[in-house]
């Protein structure tokens, strides 16, 4: 499978959609809807061949009243709490019918996947039922107003948790919950790390058997936020590791970007939900932010380093690495060239890696540098 | 079967039995939530704002990071038809402003002017004149600013005849810098590439004196372009013409020098007197340049500084020479002096002398107009033009150092010369064309720079600027060699990929793709974005999304 | 050629789900229902049929899966009891307003709590105003043949069927079943072609936001395939009779010309009480009885034509509506409602959670029913 992340952020090749668009306008999102672009650009990655099922929730709104729809591909309105059994029915008439090029997606929003539908996506995920799960976390039921679910985070107000501190209990752990299921993908997506996502769209969408997304997905009338800090939000969340980018494929942790982390609160600073939030109740979320990384980071291998040092540590280059030792770095950053740029690569690694014009470069740099490189050239 | 119908479909509405919603929500025009609006914007960027002779700098360098080398070519041409020169020797103000500073180093935007500068002549890309022909011009001076008029008159079709007091042309270019900053050979093969399909004839050692008011006569319009050819001499006792800088840099780079021995005292603080002090090191001698007013007051651009010292160049700040006596070697005088800035007078320490002995004297304290177009140039400085760079004769124009807006710089006089061409080419077509745009592009109109805070950042990660490679300073010193070399294709591919294009749409696509209401289309053809103002609602992530802002917004009662 | 076989009531159900070739079933036990998914799952694994069985985590996923695989174009199943068709409620508003021929078979059990598993109607009643169809059966061959018309009149009308089979008595009681041969099924029950569907080629959503100027609109279609519906089951079943030599009818009814008074029943009641009908005839009490068949949509015509012929009707439920009275006799009552001639009307209810009605007891019922000096209406235990 052709793996394309890109691991230098140069602001200009930024997507890689080639899909054509299929979502409609003139929906009835909010203005700034975060499920709105993530619905947009899944339904590309997915293409015409899908059918979303879709219980009650914000989007069963957005996607239009009688007689419009916007999905541009069959949706099946279903009761609040019956998206994965209504999928699952979706997918046992196509095999009856021997249809097996279309994709059947549950798209729900937290209250239909961590409370209410909660029961009927476990069975589904235990039946390794042949869909993809999309939840799309607004943190609250924003259909209904903006009330608390079990996907609200501490301290956040909602219409149902009015009083200081907003809501006193912690934010159900679904991840671990799905994953427990030892279902064969899982994945937490943002929107504003739009390659990964659009990656691990494309790579559930190979996937055979039960795949369960999960997007977080700002909300600017529930959270409070300006509407045009949607991605900005995804960016912050992201990086402050309130929401860690990672996925579970067969059993194996993987964190998919690993981010120079920012303190939470720039994040909860832009959401008024959070305006009540100061002092120690921050330091007790960044408390348990950072558990959960740990947590992430054992799950995955990975040292945790809370407090990683600002620079990457600088060291004299001697030997050049092996091509083996290369292969290894590139598939640390998610790399899958080709056999002609791999060559090239290595033979530019070779040239570079004891220049002393370089010397200045971090190897992971130099590394970033070669691969920017030979994206660029035309190797077929 | 009994009439079934309900109401609706008696009056001929059909729902189905199922509500299935058969129509896309296009119908649904969204645009009248919306009550801001945003529009599509460019902003010059800050590089481009500061840049001495123009460049539309991020569209440059959009092209090369697609590998369209001849096209950047293009577009830089359409502002400097001498990058290779400019991509040696300019002081490069656009590095400074450039935004990418604080992510891993400003982009060596220099480098890469100078990366297409050699590529245009290994390639041997030739200049050519896009006719019709018409009109003939009179260049007085074959400097940076006579080239440039001369080029961007060329190429309007104009006939263009260049008279240049030297043997070959450059100006400055060619007797000022030397060598090991811009080898001849550059300046040569880029001449060359330049002119050679250009209708355009110089005509050397000619020096035009009282004559150019024949020159009036006979063309159609003349330009001056004489720069600064004087030294000035301070008047101190023991001072003299044959201590003169820029002579002893015209003597290097005509190959004249001898070898010298001893030391070398350079007077003065600016470009000259580097170039005079690192020359000197290189035929053999130790320098030292004095200077009347301290280091971070020199004149001298940062390159000089900074290169000079490396070389070995001692300064010794806050002194002036008052008298020089000549006894086998020099016994300089100098007293001290305390400043406060570059424009306020130094102040004399009394009672401060003291001597240095040396074995060469060079004066560098700078250069001025000849006085010889007495109708449009004052006893003293440089040639009175208007903006439009016009004198009190309508037919008479000068750019560059020798008016009394002197840039200064190469870049500079490129400029002038471009704007004075424009000027001519408006003045003979009696074009009342407004003064003429310092940044040539494409793309219709920019707004105001952007800044710092515009630019979206997580879009970009830390990608430290790529180090040039130059010769150690030993074997530098041995020879009049060029001491950097041009970056490969492969750093020039790293440093365009870490520029943010402040400013100017790279068609990223990230405002479309983030459109909640898919309301933004590129048209291919116009290579244009546009909003649908039928289905947006406003929310302005596209404005915010933007990584170089490219987008503004404002208010629209819908 | 048709062959016979001992079935039980859920059995029964189970072959004629098979022989309908039901392509999407969703299954979930509850007792008494269990053995019907039990017999279907032996029959796949047999190869008898090949149906996708999803086997979901409770009976409200069983309907969402159905309502799932129904929308996307094919035949679906499900059966259940009592407190399973009570959490399936709210889908089978969905199923019944998505307009889908599902079909699904309900044993009648009572409600908890106090625990039981033995019969009363109260759960598929409490269903009544889902928009369902309901099929209130009285043997196992009944149950089979009524399992195809189900799926004929339901795909005929896009209205879901609900065929209702009594706890034990019926669902676990083996009978000698006639089933009849796959041609005569194939000549009852063509295969499904729905009429809408989830496709790709032309992308439509269903259930959206239905504003108030569409909504009642939809409801109203709804009801009008109710009355079509009625004209649909008559006719299959004309056509059935034709292809089995069998018919069941909306109401039945059983020496019921004559009579002057009417035990009116639903369900294996019916059956128990032939035999009563017939000694209190030799007795020479002027009785007879009616069968209501079909419930829902509810027989106004065929119920107004039998009862008008009577002095008094003694109806008997196995249900209650608390704080009014028996279910059937409600609707009996409503149906009759300023029409001439009509009967006195007494209400019983009895039997519920698998109180045994015995011939006794309904002999004494009739007894009862008749000598009673009426006063308004009237409404009584057995
Ligand atoms: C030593 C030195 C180093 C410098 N280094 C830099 C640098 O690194 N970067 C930078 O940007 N700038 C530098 N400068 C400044 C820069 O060279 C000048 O500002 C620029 O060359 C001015 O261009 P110009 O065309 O106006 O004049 P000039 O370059 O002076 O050209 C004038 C031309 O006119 C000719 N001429 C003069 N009088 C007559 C006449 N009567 N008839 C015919 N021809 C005549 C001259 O021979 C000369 O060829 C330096 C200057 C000096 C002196
Ligand atoms: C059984 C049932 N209970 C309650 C509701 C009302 N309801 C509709 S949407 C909704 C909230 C949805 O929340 P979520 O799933 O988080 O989606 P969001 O609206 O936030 O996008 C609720 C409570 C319902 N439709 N069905
Ligand atoms: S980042 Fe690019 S466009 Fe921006 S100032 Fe630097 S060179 Fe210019
Ligand atoms: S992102 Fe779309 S809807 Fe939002 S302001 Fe821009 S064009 Fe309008
Ligand atoms: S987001 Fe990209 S495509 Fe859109 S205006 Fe900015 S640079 Fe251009
Ligand atoms: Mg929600």
């Amino acid at each position: 499978m052709k793996n394309y992340s890109k691991p230098v952020l140069d602001g200009r090749r930024i997507w890689t959609t080639p899909e054509k668009e299929i979502y409609s306008s003139g929906h009835l999102a909010c203005p700034g809807c975060g499920v709105a672009i993530s619905a947009r650009t899944a339904l590309k990655v997915f293409g015409k061949k899908t059918i979303l099922v879709v219980p009650a929730c914000c989007f069963a709104v957005i996607d239009g009243p009688f007689p419009y729809s916007a999905a541009g591909v069959p949706l099946l309105h279903c009761a609040f709490e019956s998206a994965a059994a209504t999928a699952s029915g979706v997918r046992a008439a196509l095999d009856q019918m021997k249809i097996n090029d279309i994709n059947v997606v549950a798209w729900a929003g937290d209250g239909g996947t961590y409370d209410i539908g909660l029961q009927a996506l476990s069975a589904a995920a235990e039946r390794n039922e042949n869909m993809i799960y999309v939840c799309y976390d607004n943190e609250a039921y924003m259909n209904t107003g903006i009330q608390r679910s079990s996907a609200t985070p501490a301290g956040a107000w909602t219409t149902t948790t009015p009083a200081y501190p907003g809501k006193p209990e912690r934010k159900k752990d679904l991840a671990s919950i799905m994953i427990a299921h030892k279902i064969p993908y899982f994945a937490t997506a943002s929107i504003s790390y739009m390659n990964d996502f659009i990656d691990k769209f494309r790579k559930a969408k190979d996937i055979k058997g039960f795949r369960f997304i999960h997007l977080l997905s700002p909300c600017a009338p529930g959270w409070k936020h300006a509407e045009s800090d949607t991605i900005e939000l995804g960016f912050l969340a992201v990086r402050s590791r309130i929401f860690p980018l990672f996925e579970v494929e067969n059993n194996k942790w993987k964190i998919t970007y690993n981010p120079h982390p920012t303190s939470i609160n720039k994040y909860l600073d832009l959401q008024g939900r959070f305006k009540h939030v100061k002092g120690e109740d921050i330091k007790a979320i960044q408390t348990e932010v950072d558990k959960r990384w740990e947590e992430l980071c054992e799950k995955c291998d990975l040292p945790s380093q809370i407090n990683p040092p600002e620079q990457p540590v600088q060291h004299t280059r001697n030997q050049v690495l092996s091509k083996e030792q290369f292969q290894e770095v590139l598939s640390k950053h998610f790399i899958n060239f080709s056999d002609n740029e791999n060559e090239l690569a290595y033979q530019m690694l070779k040239s570079l890696w004891l220049d002393k014009s370089y010397s200045h470069f971090s190897d992971e740099e130099l590394i970033c540098n070669i691969i920017a490189r030979v994206q660029m050239c035309d190797c077929t | 079967m009994k009439n079934l119908k309900t109401p609706l479909q008696q009056s001929g509405i059909n729902v189905p039995i199922s509500g299935q919603s058969l129509k896309t929500t296009a119908e649904n025009k969204t645009g009248i939530w919306r009550n801001v609006e945003p529009f599509y914007l460019d902003r010059i960027s800050p590089c481009a704002q500061v840049c001495l002779s123009g460049h539309d700098i991020p569209v440059i360098i959009e092209l090369v990071y697609e590998n369209k080398f001849e096209e950047a070519l293009k577009i830089l041409r359409l502002a400097n038809p001498l990058p290779a020169s400019t991509g040696r020797v300019c002081p490069a103000p656009c590095e400074s402003s450039c935004l990418r500073k604080s992510l891993g180093g400003s982009v060596s935007i220099k480098q890469i002017e100078r990366f297409l500068g050699d590529f245009a002549i290994e390639n041997r890309i030739f200049c050519l004149s896009k006719g019709p022909h018409r009109g003939r011009i009179a260049i007085i001076g074959a400097g940076p600013a006579g080239i440039s008029a001369a080029y961007f008159l060329a190429i309007k079709g104009y006939f263009v005849t260049v008279f240049e007091e030297k043997k070959k042309a450059g100006g400055l270019l060619r007797y000022g810098i030397p060598s090991f900053r811009l080898p001849k050979r550059i300046l040569d093969r880029e001449l060359e590439i330049v002119f050679k399909q250009l209708p355009v004839e110089f005509i050397y050692e000619k020096r035009i004196t009282k004559d150019y008011e024949k020159l009036l006569r006979q063309f159609d319009s003349v330009i001056i372009t004489c720069g600064k050819s004087i030294s000035q001499i301070p008047d101190i006792p023991g001072a003299g013409e044959k201590m003169s800088g820029l002579t002893f840099l015209e003597q290097i780079n005509n190959g004249d020098s001898q070898p010298l021995s001893g030391s070398v005292a350079v007077i003065g603080g600016g470009s000259t007197a580097f170039d005079c002090a690192r020359s000197a090191l290189r035929l053999g001698c130790d320098s030292t340049i004095y200077y009347r007013r301290s280091k971070k007051e020199m004149p001298a651009f940062e390159h000089d500084i900074t290169e000079g010292l490396e070389e070995g160049i001692q300064i010794v700040e806050n002194v002036i020479p008052i008298q020089i006596d000549k006894n086998g070697d020099y016994k300089i005088t100098f007293a001290k002096t305390t400043s406060k800035d570059r424009k306020s007078a130094v102040k004399i320490i009394p009672n401060s002398e003291f001597a240095v002995t040396t074995d060469h004297i060079l004066f560098a304290t700078g250069e001025k107009q000849e006085h010889l177009f007495n109708k449009v140039q004052k006893e003293t400085g440089g040639i009175d033009v208007s903006q439009t760079y016009r004198t009190s004769d309508p037919k008479l124009f000068a750019a560059g150092d020798v008016t009394v807006m002197a840039p200064g710089t190469v870049a500079g006089a490129i400029l002038q010369g471009r704007l004075t061409a424009t000027s001519v080419h408006n003045y003979l077509n009696k074009t009342t064309e407004p003064h003429p745009a310092k940044i040539p592009h494409l793309r219709g109109a920019k707004d105001d720079g952007t800044t710092i805070e515009k630019i979206n950042l997580n879009y970009f990660q830390e990608l430290r600027r790529s180090a040039q490679k130059a010769t150690d300073i030993k074997s530098r010193l041995k020879n009049f060699d060029e001491i950097s070399s041009t970056l490969n294709e492969n750093s020039v591919a790293w440093e365009v990929k870490r520029c943010f294009s402040c400013g100017t749409c790279v068609y990223c696509s990230n405002c479309m793709n983030y459109c909640p209401d898919n309301a933004i289309s590129f048209d291919s053809s116009k290579k244009r974005f546009s909003v649908n103002l039928d289905y947006c609602k406003g929310c302005l992530i596209c404005v915010k999304e933007c990584p170089r802002h490219c987008m503004g917004s404002k208010y629209a009662a819908a | 050629m048709p062959r016979h076989e001992l079935l039980t009531g859920n059995e029964a159900v189970a072959h004629a789900v098979a022989m309908a070739k039901a392509d999407v079933i969703g299954i979930y036990p509850i007792t008494p229902q269990t053995t019907i998914i039990e017999e279907i799952c032996n029959l796949a694994a047999n190869k008898t049929f090949s149906p996708k069985i999803v086997h979901v985590e409770s009976e409200h996923s069983a309907m969402a899966t159905i309502i799932g695989a129904a929308f996307t174009g094919v035949r679906t199943f499900t059966a259940t009891s009592s407190q399973g068709l009570a959490l399936m409620h709210e889908l089978l508003h969905w199923a019944a307003g998505g307009r889908l021929p599902i079909v699904l078979a309900n044993v009648n059990r009572a409600m908890a709590p106090g625990w039981s598993i033995w019969t009363d109607q109260n759960d598929s009643l409490s269903q009544r105003d889902t928009g369902w169809m309901q099929f209130y059966c009285e043997s196992a061959q009944e149950v089979l043949d009524t399992i195809f018309l189900a799926y004929r009149v339901s795909e005929q009308v896009l209205i879901p069927s609900m065929v209702v089979l009594d706890a034990f008595v019926l669902s676990h009681t083996s009978e000698p079943v006639e089933i009849p041969d796959n041609e005569t099924i194939n000549k009852f029950l063509p295969n499904f072609t729905p009429s809408f569907k989830l496709d790709i080629d032309n992308p439509c959503s269903f259930g959206a936001l239905l504003r108030p100027q569409f909504y009642q609109e939809v409801r109203h279609k709804l009801n009008d395939a109710m009355s079509e519906a009625l004209i649909k089951i008559n006719e299959s079943d004309k056509l059935w009779k034709q292809l089995t030599g069998r018919e069941w009818g909306i109401v039945t009814e059983y020496r019921a010309d004559d009579a002057d008074y009417l035990f009116v029943t639903s369900a294996t009641t019916a059956s128990t009480a032939k035999p009563v009908i017939d000694k209190l005839r030799k007795e020479g009490l002027k009785i007879g009885l009616i069968k209501i068949r079909v419930f829902r949509p509810f027989p106004f015509e065929q119920v107004k034509k039998y009862l008008t012929k009577c002095k008094r009707a003694i109806i008997f439920d196995r249900n209650i509506s608390y704080g009014h009275h028996g279910i059937f006799a409600q609707e009996i009552k409503s149906a009759l409602y300023g029409v001439k001639n009509s009967p006195e009307i007494l209400c019983y209810t009895g039997g519920l959670g698998g109180k045994d009605i015995t011939p006794q007891l309904i002999e004494e019922t009739i007894i009862k029913g008749t000598k009673t000096k009426l006063n308004g209406s009237l409404f009584e235990w057995i």
